[in-house]
């Protein structure tokens, strides 16, 4: 795993995310764990790109992406790409439970840093799980 | 000549032509009273504002529908939670987060020269 890419959707709540993990106490531990963190110009993907493209440039660039969680449940939904393209070695989806809280309340905040701390800890053996909460 | 923003369905749900984000993606912030540019400063920066009042006024001209959905989405989401097999990883994961946190902790505090000093 490489790094985090951050959806459209939720861009500005990722960069608030990498603000907090950048700073203490976890800054050191950030540095060390060597996670780039990356938006859809750095992969050179398109903002109309379909949950499927996404899906794919994240496992070929061993990505990890952070979305929203406001989808509806359509054919070319990101849960039915997981549920196509899932193996065993495929990088979950993160996702941000409660994007409004994470905004306004500073210790959910907190509760989402720590928890995309555990994940990237635990990553490989969290591969081929599909999409997982944060937190 | 700039390209016309419609609200289209390519299996998401009602989305921007012009980027994957969702009616669905934006509607929070119309409820909570999110100006636009507040929307493109601490959410959406990708977004302009002709694109966020091309989904303001589908909102306002599916008002019905699009808080229907919203309700489904709420319900569904409030629901959703991590498979224990995931827990269980998280639970080890956090034993080394806080061994490390820790060890930089103590590392801070003894200083580079182990004197104590941070500097």
């Amino acid at each position: 795993m490489t790094g985090v890419l951050a959806d459209v959707n939720i861009e500005g709540h990722v960069n608030y995310l990498m603000a907090l993990v950048r700073a203490a106490p976890w800054a050191d531990l950030w540095e060390e764990l060597g996670v780039k963190y990356l938006t859809f110009g750095d992969v050179s993907l398109d903002r109309e790109a379909t949950d499927s493209e996404v899906w794919r440039v994240c496992q070929e660039r061993e990505l990890v992406l952070i979305t929203g969680n406001r989808n509806s449940a359509g054919a070319d939904s990101l849960e039915a790409t997981i549920r196509v393209s899932n193996t065993n070695q495929s990088l979950p989806v993160l996702t941000i439970s409660n994007t409004e809280r994470f905004k306004n309340n500073r210790d959910y905040a907190k509760e989402v840093v720590v928890s995309l701390v555990r994940v990237l800890i635990g990553i490989d053996e969290l591969r081929g799980t599909g999409r997982l909460y944060l937190p | 000549m700039e390209r016309e923003i419609t609200i289209v369905d390519r299996g998401r749900g009602p989305q921007l032509c012009t980027s994957r984000i969702t009616v669905q993606d934006l509607l929070p912030y119309f409820q909570l009273g999110y100006t636009d540019e507040q929307i493109i400063q601490e959410v959406m920066p990708s977004l302009s504002v002709a694109e966020i009042g091309a989904a303001r006024r589908y909102v306002e001209d599916h008002r019905e529908e699009v808080l229907e959905e919203d309700q489904r989405i709420r319900q569904r989401n409030a629901a959703l939670r991590n498979p224990p097999e995931v827990e269980a990883v998280l639970q080890r994961a956090q034993k080394k987060l806080e061994e490390r946190l820790d060890f930089f902790r103590n590392h801070r505090a003894e200083g580079p020269n182990g004197d104590g000093r941070s500097g």
